[in-house]
């Protein structure tokens, strides 16, 4: 069965699901692209940026890159939950329906200074993309 | 076998720089395709409206859409002026414009007809269109404005500020137009802001998506939204030893906000306010085998206008390409090496 850019989505949800510090760090949860504005803080935030395909003889390899977010209301919770994330996915091997994980690893940071949310809260937005390649037989 | 090393360098660094060249245009345009645009107004996403400016830039934004509809010059594809206008545009691919249908319509007080009408790619295959496109040109025609053949390359229009046509036409209807809507206004004007979502209404009151651009010769328009999608442009190819690289940036600074603001980096990453709408860095990955596919030919032609050298030579070397991705500001500098060897062949594979 070929699988998309879903499955790799749904890996990295499990993945951090599964990784028992980053999950007990994010009290406000794993949100997909945007959280709602309730959400206690720190929280994760992943967003599938691109995932183009490359067909190979016999194999597809997908190489996705993802950006990995945590919000938080100090720089130093938001930094530690950007150091799990990191813990957990840099050189992890995914689990991935219908794919296999080449390699996941951190390719860049994306910092971000610190904004107000809607209750006037200053925020704090730290993180990084990941680049994550996976290959499925054709 | 002889090699003239200087001057196989020289044309190895001129194609190189072609090629970066090339390259940068080509995340250029896919990003721009792929930017976010701001619904200004209630039809079809994603289309750019100019304003004419015959006023003074200094205007305020109302102040310049009052004139604008006195004065009878026009947005993009919808008149606003006393007399009877059509309006559409074609791009050298040969699209036709399709009529949709036409319906009355009340903007604002006012009664108007409107015709929607529609650009596709043309194409003889399809007998129906090539009809109706012909028909409806012929039957929608009012006061006999429009000049030139359903399928002319030079579309005219006769307007109130004078004749429009060519390569004006194309500049006031703006490149990214698919969806054209001609409005018939039975002699009186109507407001701009009648045909904006509540979003553009907003945006045009507070001026802050207005802005002057100016044209290819230099005249100045006021223009409303597209700062950021305007804003994509590529740098000087730079050359640092065995590199050349250059690289494409965006930035869009809010001219209302106290703390010079970009909100560039806020559509590329997302925000606490808003989820992210990647464009530049898709665009670079989605151009990168068709930047490795048009950088090897300029590069192996030079190589093959000068003496073809062997491997072991001291020309047959990598040449490093960085497609570099970062501006002034930017939160992310993001990189991207592409190695390409200078002889039709890696040494490995040579002798």
């Amino acid at each position: 069965m070929r699988t998309t850019s879903t499955a790799i989505k749904r890996g990295v949800v499990r993945h951090a699901r599964s990784d028992v510090p980053l999950k007990t760090a994010i009290v406000g949860g794993i949100h997909e692209g945007f959280a709602p504005e309730k959400v206690r803080y720190p929280f994760m935030v992943y967003n599938l940026v691109v995932a183009p395909y490359a067909d190979l003889w016999g194999s597809r390899v997908i190489v996705a890159l993802v950006d990995m977010l945590s919000f938080a209301e100090n720089g130093v919770d938001a930094s530690n939950v950007d150091q799990l994330i990191l813990n957990a996915f840099d050189g992890a091997q995914l689990s991935v329906d219908g794919q296999t994980t080449l390699i996941c690893r951190r390719i860049s940071d994306i910092p971000g200074g610190p904004e107000i949310d809607s209750e006037g809260k200053k925020i704090y937005q730290i993180g990084g993309s990941y680049e994550i390649w996976t290959d499925q037989s054709l | 076998m002889a090699i003239d090393v200087n001057y196989l360098l020289e044309a190895i660094q001129a194609a190189t720089k072609e090629s970066v060249e090339n390259g940068l245009l080509v995340i250029q345009a896919r990003a721009q395709q792929l930017v976010p645009v701001r619904k200004l107004y209630k039809s079809g996403r994603g289309k750019r409206t100019y304003i004419l400016s015959g006023p003074p830039t200094t205007m305020s934004a109302r102040q310049l859409q009052k004139a604008a509809a006195r004065h009878g010059s026009g947005l993009s594809g919808v008149t606003t002026g006393a007399k009877n206008m059509q309006s559409y545009w074609k791009n050298r691919a040969g699209r036709q414009i399709i009529p949709e249908g036409r319906s009355r319509a009340t903007v604002g007080s006012l009664k108007a007809d409107v015709l929607r009408t529609k650009v596709t790619r043309g194409g003889r295959t399809n007998r129906l269109e090539r009809g109706i496109a012909g028909q409806s040109i012929q039957k929608e025609r009012i006061g006999g404005t429009i000049r030139g053949r359903v399928n002319s390359y030079a579309p005219v229009i006769n307007s109130p500020i004078g004749v429009i046509g060519g390569e004006e036409l194309r500049h006031w209807a703006g490149k990214g137009v698919m969806e054209i809507k001609v409005i018939h206004a039975e002699g009186k004007s109507f407001e701009l802001t009648d045909l904006m979502t509540s979003r553009g209404r907003y945006e045009m009151t507070s001026g802050r998506a207005v802005r002057t651009v100016d044209d290819k010769h230099g005249e100045p328009h006021q223009v409303i939204g597209g700062r950021l999608h305007d804003s994509i442009q590529p740098s000087d190819v730079f050359s640092d030893g065995a590199e050349t690289y250059g690289f494409v940036s965006a930035s869009a600074v809010d001219p209302f906000s106290k703390t010079n603001h970009d909100y560039a980096p806020d559509q590329e990453f997302g925000s606490r306010h808003n989820r992210a709408h990647p464009f530049l860095r898709p665009a670079l990955r989605e151009s990168r085998r068709t930047i490795m596919s048009t950088t090897r030919g300029p590069i192996q032609r030079a190589f093959q206008s000068g003496v073809r050298p062997d491997h072991n030579s001291a020309s047959a070397r990598p040449i490093v390409l960085e497609v570099q991705f970062d501006s002034s500001g930017f939160r992310n500098a993001y990189r991207e090496v592409a190695t390409l060897w200078t002889g039709t062949a890696p040494p490995s594979e040579g002798k």
